[in-house]
C-alpha cells in the first residue's frame, strides 16, 4: 500500500487542482444560495488529502534512491518534451512542507477572511499556488520548472491583487508581476540557450553534464547570469526585491505562504541548478555579491520599517540572500536546511503578525504596544518564531546557520562576517518588532485586542509546536550536523551575534519603555535605573543612530533610484506609444507616401553595393 | 526600337502614377493614378513579351489579366467613392480622416 | 479529348476544396434569390459552414497526393499549401459563425455578405498554392477586391466607407507595386512566369533589377501581412470595418500573405536569400517594436487588436526569416494557435458590441459581474495572445523563440522576448479592466448590460464560436503534440522547402530523455 502511494506521489499536485476546479461554481454570479464558504471547505479537504498522501508515501522513499517517472508529452522534429518526475525523500518531503503549511494557512484563512466575499476566488488562488509549488518540487526538468514559475508569477499577481479595490494593492500586484516577469525573461533566455549546449533539461542529467562540460568562459558566464536572474526575481533579491515589499498589501493568509515557501521556490531552482552555475566563477561571485548586498541591505531596511508586515518581508529577502550565499559557496545541504527552518519560522512570525493585525486594526508598529498581557499566545508564537529564525540554540535556525557558518569559516571567512552581521541585525530587528508590539504601554489602538478565534489561534499554535520540534525531527532524521565535527568557535560566534542583537533590541525597545514609568522612593536606586535607561540612550545615540541612518539611506535609494528606474522604463514605453500613434495621421495619401518612401529606402539600402558600383561618383 | 526605351517609358509612367496617387485631392483622380500604375505594368509586360518571349507571349496573356482585373478594381473603387459621396457629400481626400490615431 | 482525360492531365483534383467552396457560393446566391432575403439568416450561415468544413475535410485527402503540381505548374498542392488552405478555410468558418448575427443586426443582406466572404476565402486559398505569377496576381486580387467590398459593407456608415476607400487605394497601389516587381521578374528571367523556372533562368546576382523586383514584391507582401512600415492602413481599416471582417483580415488574409511570402521568396529568390532575409528581419523588428508599443496607447479595442496583430505578425516573421525547418514549422504552428486565440478574442468583442454597441476599452470595466462567459473567454484569449503559460500562445511563442535561438538569430529573439513583455501589459490591462473593478466602478455600458438572448437567430453560432475557441485556446497548448506534428510534417513533406533548407548540424544533438 505504501509502495503504491509512493509510486503515485506525482498525484499530489493534482489534488489542489481538483480543489480549484471544484471551487469554480462558487465564484460570484453562479451559486448565490449557499454563500461562498463551501469552496473553502472543499479546498481544505483536497489539501488535507494531498498532505496525507505525501505523509503516507514518505516512509517508502526514505533512505531510498530517487526514482524517476516520465510522462511523454510532446515530440516534434527537434524537440522532445517529456515531463520527468523525481520521487525522492527530498521532493516528497518538500511537498509535505508545502501542503502542510498550506493546510495551516487555509485554516487560518477561514478565520481571517470571516467577512470576505471572495472565498472561492481566494481559495482557488491558494490551490493554484499549492499545485504549482508541489509540481515544481516534483518536477525534474528545468523547462517545466520555468513554466511552473510563470504560473506561480501569475498566481502571485492574482493573490496580491485579491483586495482589488485599493489602489496600492493594484500597483503592488502589477509590480510583483512585472518584476518577476523581468527575472523570468532572463531565465527563459538561459533555459533556451542551455538546451543546445547540454542537450537536456533534466536537472539530474544537467548535473552529470556539468561535471564534464567545457564551456567558453564568456558563454558560461552569460548562461549562469541568465539562470540566476529568475531566482533573483522570485527570491526578491536586489535589485528585483521591491515587489515583495509591495506584495504585503495582499491578505495575510497568502502572505504566510509567500513569505515562507513561495519565495523559496526561487531558492529551490537555484539549488537544483547549482552544478550548472558552478561552471562559471563569475556567476558564483555575482550570486554571492547579490546575496550579501540583499542580506545586509534587507536586514537594515527591516529595522527602518514601521509596517509590521513589511518589516518581516525584508527579513525574508535577507534570508534568501543568505541562501544565495550558501548556494554560491556550494553549501547545498546548509541551503536546504536554511530553506526549511526559515519557512517554518517565517510562517509562524507572519501568522502571529497577521493575528495581531486582524483585531488591532492597524499595521503601524509605532501605534502598538503593551499587547503581551492581552495576547500571550501570539506573543509566545512571535518569540518562538524569532528564536527559530535567528541563530539561537536549540531551534532550527541555529543549526542551519551553524552548518552554513561552519562551511564558510573554512573557505571564505569574510562571508562568515556577513552572516554574523545579518544574523545580529535580524535579531535586533525582530526584537525591535517584538518590543514595539508587545512591550510597553497600551495605546488607543491596542486597548481592545483579545486573542482571536480558534481558527486563527490553532494553526498558529500548531505551527509553533512544529517550529519547536523541528530540531527533534531533524535529529531523528539524522539531518542535524553532528556537534562533534563542528567548530565550537563558530557556534560561539553565531550565538554571541544573535544574543548581542537580541540584547540590544531588547534593551532599546523592551526594557526602556518598561522602566521609564517606574518611580522608586530612593533616589539612588532611581539613579541606578536611570543609568539603566542611560545605556539604551547611549545605544540610541551611537549604534542605533548609525544603523538607522544607514537604513534610511538604503530605503531612500530603494524608493527613488531603483523604483524610479523601473517606473522610467514603463513611462518611456507609454510615452513613445502615445507619440508614435500620431504617425497614423488618418490621411490615406500619407500612408501611400510612407509605402513608396519605405520601398525606395529599402531598395537603396539593399542594393547599395550595386548602386555604388554603377555610379562610382557616389 | 530598343527594349530599354519601353522600360524607361513604363518607369516614367509608374513614377507619374505614384506622384498623382500621393498628391491628388480628388478621389477619382487617385483612382485614375492607380490605372496609370497598372498601365505602366502592362507596358512593361508587353515589351518583355515582344522582345524576350515572342514564342510564348505569356506577357501578353498576363496583360489581358491585368486589364480585366483593373476594370474590376476600378468598378469597386467607383462604387465605394459613390457611397462615400452619398454619406459625406464630398470626394476630397483630405476630408476622409474620421479614422485616425 | 473528353472532360475526364483533360482533368486528369491538368491534375484538377487538387482544387476540389476550392471547387466545393465555389459551389457553396453558388448555392447561397441562388438560394437567396429563390427563398428571399428575409429567411436567409435561417439557413445561409449553416450552408456556408458546411461548405467550408467539407472543404477542410477534402483538404485532408490532399495531404498525401503523389503529384502535387497541377494546371501545368500553375498551382502547387504540396503539404505546405494544404496546411495554409486549411488554416484559411477554418478561420473563414469561425468568421462565418460570428458574422451571422452581426450582419443581421446591422440590417444588411447576409447572403451577399457570405458570398463575398467565401470569394475572399477562395482567393486566399488559391493564393496559398499559387505557383505562377499570373495565378498569384489573380488570386491576390480575388482576395483583395472581395476584402474591399467586405470592408465597406456597412454602406450607410461613413466610417466603414472611409475604411473601404483607404483600404482600396492603398491595396490597389500596393498590388500595382507588387505587379511591377513581377513584371520585372518576368523580364529578368527572359519570359518565364512559373516560380521555379524563374529561379532557374536568373543567373546573375549582381543585378539591380533583381533587387528592385525583390523590394517591390516584398512591399506587396508586407502590405498584406501589415508589417511596419507598410502597416499604417491597418488600424484605420480595422477600426472602420465590420468586426467579423476584421477577424478575417487579421487571420485568414494574413495567413494567405504568409503563404505567398514563403512560396514566392523561397522559390523565386534563392539567389538573393541573404537580402530578403535581412529586409524581412528589419521589418520583423520594426513590427514587433512599433506594433506592441503603440498598442499601449490605444483606447479602442479594435484599434488595439490591430496594433497587436501587427506585433504578432512580427513574431511570425521571425520564423520566416530563419530559413530552417524548425523556423517554418514554428511559424505554421504559431499561425494555427493564433487563429484560435485571435478569432476567440474577436468573437467576444462582437458579442459585447452587439449587446452594448461600443468598442471602447474603458467600457469593458466591471464586465465580470454581468457576463462571466465573455469575460472568461476574452481573458483567456488575450492572455494567450500575450503568451502566458499554459495557454496555446505560450507554446507558439516558445517554439518560435526556440527555433530562432537555435538558428542563431539572438537579436530577433531578444527583441521578441522584450516586446512580448510589453504586449502582456496591454493585454492584461483589458483583463484587469473586466475583472478587477468594484460594482460601483462599472461603465455605463456594463450597467445597462442586457441579458444575452441566445435564442435570437444567429446567436447560437456565436456561442459555439466562443466555446470552441475558448476550449482550443486553453487546451491546444497542453495537448499541442498533434499540432506540432502537423506543422512539422507539412514542412518536411514540402519539396520546395526541403531544397531550400540548408542541412543544419545543430539538429543532431541527442534530445532523447526517455532512453535511460
Amino acid at each position: 500500500m505504501i509502495q503504491f502511494l509512493a509510486e503515485t506521489a506525482w498525484l499530489v499536485p493534482l489534488y489542489p487542482v481538483v480543489g480549484m476546479v471544484l471551487s469554480l461554481p462558487w465564484s460570484p454570479g453562479i451559486i448565490r444560495r449557499t454563500g461562498p464558504r463551501p469552496a473553502g471547505y472543499v479546498n481544505l479537504l483536497t489539501t488535507a488529502l494531498g498532505l496525507l498522501h505525501g505523509v503516507l508515501a514518505f516512509p517508502a522513499v526514505w533512505h531510498q534512491e530517487p526514482t524517476y517517472l516520465y510522462f511523454p508529452w510532446l515530440e516534434v522534429a527537434g524537440l522532445n518534451l517529456t515531463i520527468p518526475i523525481e520521487l525522492s525523500a527530498l521532493t516528497i518531503g518538500a511537498t509535505i512542507v508545502i501542503t502542510g503549511l498550506n493546510l495551516l494557512a487555509q485554516v487560518y484563512a477561514i478565520g481571517y477572511l470571516e467577512m470576505d466575499w471572495g472565498w472561492a476566488r481566494f481559495f482557488a488562488f491558494l490551490a493554484l499556488f499549492e499545485a504549482g509549488m508541489c509540481a515544481l518540487v516534483l518536477c525534474n526538468s528545468l523547462f517545466f520548472s520555468y513554466i511552473l514559475l510563470e504560473i506561480l508569477t501569475l498566481g502571485t499577481y492574482l493573490l496580491v491583487g485579491f483586495w482589488l479595490n485599493q489602489s496600492l494593492v493594484v500597483t503592488g500586484a502589477r509590480d510583483a508581476f512585472l518584476t518577476k516577469r523581468v527575472g523570468d525573461l532572463f531565465l527563459l533566455m538561459g533555459v533556451l540557450s542551455l538546451y543546445p549546449l547540454a542537450g537536456t533539461w533534466d536537472f539530474s542529467q544537467l548535473g552529470e553534464w556539468a561535471k564534464t562540460a567545457e564551456l567558453a568562459p564568456a558563454t558560461a558566464t552569460l548562461l549562469g547570469l541568465a539562470l540566476i536572474a529568475g531566482p533573483m526575481g522570485k527570491c526578491a533579491q536586489f535589485p528585483l526585491h521591491l515587489w515583495l515589499d509591495e506584495a504585503m498589501e495582499g491578505p495575510a493568509p497568502s502572505t504566510i505562504l509567500r513569505n515562507s515557501v513561495v519565495v523559496a521556490t526561487g531558492a529551490w531552482i537555484l539549488i537544483r541548478l547549482e552544478p550548472v552555475l558552478a561552471l562559471s566563477p563569475v556567476a558564483l561571485t555575482t550570486m554571492i555579491a547579490i546575496g550579501s548586498i540583499t542580506a545586509i541591505g534587507g536586514s537594515l531596511i527591516s529595522i527602518a520599517q514601521i509596517d509590521i508586515k513589511r518589516s518581516l518581508s525584508y527579513t525574508v529577502s535577507a534570508y534568501m540572500g543568505l541562501i544565495f550565499i550558501a548556494v554560491g559557496t556550494h553549501h547545498i545541504a546548509a541551503a536546504l536546511l536554511l530553506v526549511l527552518s526559515h519557512a517554518l519560522a517565517q510562517a509562524l512570525l507572519t501568522m502571529s503578525a497577521g493575528s495581531i493585525m486582524l483585531n488591532t486594526i492597524t499595521q503601524d508598529l509605532t501605534q502598538m504596544g503593551g499587547l503581551w498581557s492581552r495576547r500571550p499566545i501570539s506573543g509566545l508564537s512571535f518569540l518562538v518564531g524569532v528564536v527559530g529564525l535567528i541563530g539561537l540554540p536549540p531551534l532550527g535556525g541555529f543549526w542551519a546557520l551553524l552548518k552554513l557558518a561552519d562551511g564558510l569559516w573554512e573557505s571564505r571567512p569574510w562571508l562568515l562576517v556577513v552572516l554574523l552581521i545579518v544574523n545580529g541585525l535580524t535579531a535586533f530587528s525582530m526584537m525591535r518588532e517584538f518590543g514595539l508590539i508587545f512591550a510597553g504601554q497600551t495605546t488607543p489602538m491596542t486597548v481592545r485586542s483579545p486573542e482571536n478565534i480558534w481558527l486563527i489561534t490553532l494553526p498558529m499554535t500548531v505551527l509553533m509546536g512544529l517550529t519547536l520540534h523541528l530540531p527533534l525531527v531533524l535529529q531523528v532524521a539524522g539531518l542535524l550536523p553532528s556537534w562533534a565535527s563542528l567548530d565550537k568557535n563558530v557556534a560561539l560566534l553565531l550565538l554571541s551575534s544573535s544574543s548581542m542583537g537580541c540584547l540590544a533590541g531588547a534593551l532599546v525597545y523592551v526594557v526602556q519603555i518598561v522602566s521609564t514609568p517606574v518611580r522608586l522612593p530612593v533616589p539612588a536606586i532611581q539613579n541606578l535605573f536611570a543609568n539603566d535607561v542611560y545605556t539604551p540612550q547611549l545605544y540610541r545615540s551611537t549604534i542605533v543612530f548609525g544603523v538607522a541612518s544607514l537604513s534610511r539611506l538604503a530605503n531612500w535609494v530603494d524608493r527613488f533610484v531603483i523604483d524610479g528606474v523601473v517606473n522610467l522604463v514603463g513611462f518611456v514605453s507609454l510615452v513613445s506609444g502615445e507619440a508614435l500613434r500620431y504617425s497614423t495621421s488618418g490621411q490615406g495619401q500619407f500612408y501611400l507616401f510612407t509605402i513608396t518612401f519605405a520601398s525606395i529606402a529599402i531598395a537603396l539600402i539593399t542594393g547599395w553595393t550595386l548602386i555604388s558600383q554603377s555610379f562610382p561618383i557616389l | 526600337m530598343q527594349l530599354e526605351y519601353f522600360l524607361l517609358l513604363a518607369a516614367a509612367l509608374f513614377c507619374i502614377g505614384i506622384y498623382g496617387l500621393v498628391t491628388s485631392r480628388n478621389a477619382i483622380r487617385v483612382l485614375m493614378s492607380i490605372e496609370l500604375l497598372l498601365n505602366a505594368v502592362n507596358l512593361n509586360l508587353l515589351a518583355f513579351s515582344n522582345y524576350l518571349d515572342p514564342a510564348g507571349i505569356k506577357g501578353q496573356v498576363f496583360g489581358v489579366f491585368v486589364i480585366t482585373i483593373a476594370a474590376a478594381e476600378s468598378a469597386v473603387g467607383l462604387a465605394i467613392v459613390l457611397s462615400i459621396y452619398r454619406n459625406r457629400n464630398t470626394v476630397d481626400m483630405e476630408q476622409f480622416n474620421l479614422l485616425k490615431w | 479529348m473528353d472532360f475526364t482525360t483533360l482533368s486528369a492531365q491538368l491534375n484538377a483534383s487538387t482544387i476540389i476544396p476550392e471547387g466545393i467552396i465555389v459551389l457553396t457560393i453558388l448555392v447561397i446566391l441562388v438560394g437567396d434569390l429563390i427563398l428571399g432575403r428575409s429567411s436567409s439568416v435561417q439557413w445561409s450561415p449553416y450552408v456556408a459552414i458546411a461548405g467550408l468544413l467539407s472543404s477542410v475535410a477534402s483538404l485532408f485527402f490532399q495531404w498525401d497526393v503523389a503529384d502535387p503540381i497541377a494546371f501545368l505548374g500553375g498551382f502547387n498542392s504540396d503539404a505546405l499549401s494544404v496546411l495554409f488552405r486549411g488554416i484559411i478555410a477554418l478561420s473563414s468558418a469561425v468568421t462565418v459563425l460570428m458574422s451571422a448575427r452581426y450582419v443581421e443586426q446591422a440590417g444588411t443582406a447576409l447572403a451577399e455578405f457570405l458570398a463575398i466572404m467565401l470569394t475572399a476565402t477562395v482567393g486566399a486559398m488559391f493564393l496559398s498554392g499559387a505557383n505562377e505569377l499570373v495565378m498569384i496576381f489573380v488570386a491576390l486580387e480575388t482576395l483583395s477586391i472581395s476584402s474591399y467590398l467586405l470592408t465597406g459593407y456597412m454602406k450607410r456608415d461613413p466610417r466603414s466607407n472611409e475604411a473601404a476607400l483607404k483600404y482600396l487605394l492603398i491595396g490597389a497601389a500596393s498590388s500595382a507595386i507588387f505587379l511591377y516587381g513581377s513584371s520585372l521578374l518576368y523580364g529578368l528571367s527572359s519570359g518565364e512566369t512559373r516560380l521555379g523556372a524563374i529561379a532557374a533562368s536568373i543567373s546573375s546576382v549582381e543585378d539591380l533589377g533583381l533587387i528592385i523586383a525583390l523590394v517591390f514584391v516584398i512591399a506587396g507582401i508586407a502590405f498584406k501581412i501589415a508589417a511596419v512600415p507598410f502597416h499604417q492602413w491597418t488600424p484605420d481599416v480595422y477600426e472602420g470595418s465590420p468586426t467579423p471582417v476584421v477577424a478575417f483580415l487579421s487571420v485568414g488574409s494574413k495567413a494567405a500573405g504568409f503563404a505567398l511570402a514563403i512560396r514566392l521568396l523561397v522559390t523565386a529568390f534563392p539567389l538573393v536569400a541573404d537580402q530578403w532575409q535581412f529586409v524581412l528581419s528589419a521589418l520583423a523588428i520594426l513590427s514587433m517594436v512599433l506594433g506592441n508599443v503603440v498598442a499601449l496607447a490605444q483606447t479602442s479595442m479594435k484599434r488595439m487588436l490591430a496594433y497587436s496583430s501587427i506585433g504578432q505578425a512580427g513574431f511570425v516573421m521571425i520564423g520566416l526569416v530563419l530559413g530552417t525547418e524548425a523556423g517554418y514549422a514554428s511559424m505554421l504552428f504559431y499561425l494555427l494557435v493564433y487563429l484560435f486565440m485571435n478569432l476567440g478574442g474577436f468573437t467576444c468583442i462582437i458579442l459585447f458590441s452587439l449587446n452594448t454597441g461600443t468598442d471602447e476599452i474603458s467600457e469593458y470595466s466591471g464586465l465580470y459581474q454581468k457576463d462571466p462567459l465573455i469575460t472568461l473567454a476574452l481573458s483567456i484569449c488575450l492572455l494567450s495572445l500575450g503568451g502566458i503559460p499554459p495557454l496555446a500562445g505560450f507554446f507558439g511563442k516558445i517554439y518560435l523563440f526556440w527555433a530562432g535561438w537555435q538558428a542563431g538569430a539572438y537579436g530577433l529573439v531578444i527583441i521578441g522576448l522584450l516586446t512580448s513583455v510589453v504586449s502582456i501589459y496591454y493585454y492584461i490591462r483589458v483583463v484587469k479592466m473586466m475583472v478587477v473593478k468594484e460594482p460601483h466602478e462599472m461603465s455605463d455600458a456594463v450597467k445597462n448590460y442586457p441579458q444575452t438572448r441566445w435564442n435570437l437567430p444567429g446567436m447560437r453560432p456565436i456561442q459555439v464560436a466562443i466555446v470552441f475557441t475558448l476550449v482550443t485556446t486553453s487546451l491546444a497548448g497542453i495537448l499541442s503534440n498533434p499540432l506540432f506534428t502537423l506543422a512539422n510534417n507539412s514542412v518536411s513533406r514540402t519539396e520546395m522547402l526541403r531544397a531550400a533548407i540548408a542541412p543544419t548540424p545543430t539538429e543532431t544533438v541527442s534530445l532523447d530523455t526517455t532512453a535511460q
